[in-house]
């Protein structure tokens, strides 16, 4: 955590709690301890592309069973009733949000901005540009990362 | 308002604007579910809805081309869009409101915003 960009931070952080609490009722904390979310754990991963003003990739890893929880407080259901199907759109309708409001907090209001259709992908990193950071935060049910990639973030920095 | 239709690719978002137009007092109305702009289209063609919520980013037919149909086509022109939409900021509102739009709102929705904007529709309604 100490190497991510630190002026991704603030906007990151209040990006996925303002989704997170507004889509799952779930509080959301950045980890006091980065290296205990490393978890290995078997997950999913959605990643998203920004086209324009800037081109840079955006990724977002959850552990099954966070995605599970996370899905099921979406749809008011237990995580065992959802398919598939269900937990890869949750994922990507999560990221997509997240990086909306992100995109929107870093750049000039009069600036528009294009991002892609994520894809979700089963596993944990799928990120093919070189990477800007990881920041992982926590819920009551276990810890998520999201992934900045790509040199077109450099000219949102600062 | 008892025909509104939601266009989005995702189901958790169209399930979850459903949920918030519910809460603000429409939950009687029948909801047609469009995966994108050209099914969403489609179906308001067929039987123009009182109002269409759709999103912006969307494959086969995006939510501004959506938007661009039903504001040129004189059975639909009078149909209110609301727009609701990940990749929001004042620029492209500004874009979207000079388009027809009726309004636009961030992801997430949720319902104190959603009934704002609605309270002029709600109030034709009840006047009505």
């Amino acid at each position: 955590m100490a190497d991510n960009p630190v002026h991704f931070t603030g906007p990151l952080t209040d990006a996925v709690r303002i989704c997170l609490e507004n889509m799952a009722f779930m509080s959301v904390e950045p980890p006091s301890r980065p290296e205990d979310c490393r978890s290995g754990q078997e997950g999913y991963s959605a990643v998203l592309l920004v086209h324009d003003p800037i081109q840079a990739e955006m990724q977002m890893s959850m552990p099954a069973a966070v995605l599970g929880e996370v899905a099921a407080s979406i749809y008011a259901s237990d995580a065992e009733e959802l398919t598939e199907t269900q937990r890869h759109d949750i994922l990507a309708e999560l990221l997509n949000t997240i990086a909306g409001l992100f995109l929107a907090e870093l750049l000039p209001c009069e600036q528009a901005f294009r991002m892609g259709l994520p894809e979700v992908h089963k596993g944990d990193d799928h990120a093919s540009e070189p990477q800007q950071g990881h920041w992982f935060f926590k819920t009551d049910h276990g810890c998520f990362c999201i992934t900045l990639s790509g040199p077109g973030w450099d000219a949102l920095a600062g | 308002m008892n025909r509104i239709i939601i266009a989005d690719d995702s189901d958790t978002a169209r399930m979850f604007i459903r949920r918030c137009l519910e809460i603000v007092g429409l939950h009687e109305a029948e909801f047609i579910e469009a995966v994108n702009g050209n099914e969403a289209l489609k179906i308001a063609k067929q039987e123009p809805p009182d109002l269409l919520v759709s999103d912006l980013n969307m494959p086969v037919m995006d939510g501004e081309t959506l938007l661009k149909w039903v504001k040129t086509s004189p059975r639909l022109v009078d149909v209110p869009v609301l727009v609701i939409t990940s990749a929001g900021n004042p620029a492209k509102e500004a874009q979207l409101l000079e388009l027809g739009a009726f309004a636009v709102l961030n992801k997430p929705v949720s319902p104190a915003p959603l009934l704002k904007v609605l309270a002029p529709l709600l109030a034709e309604d009840s006047d009505g």
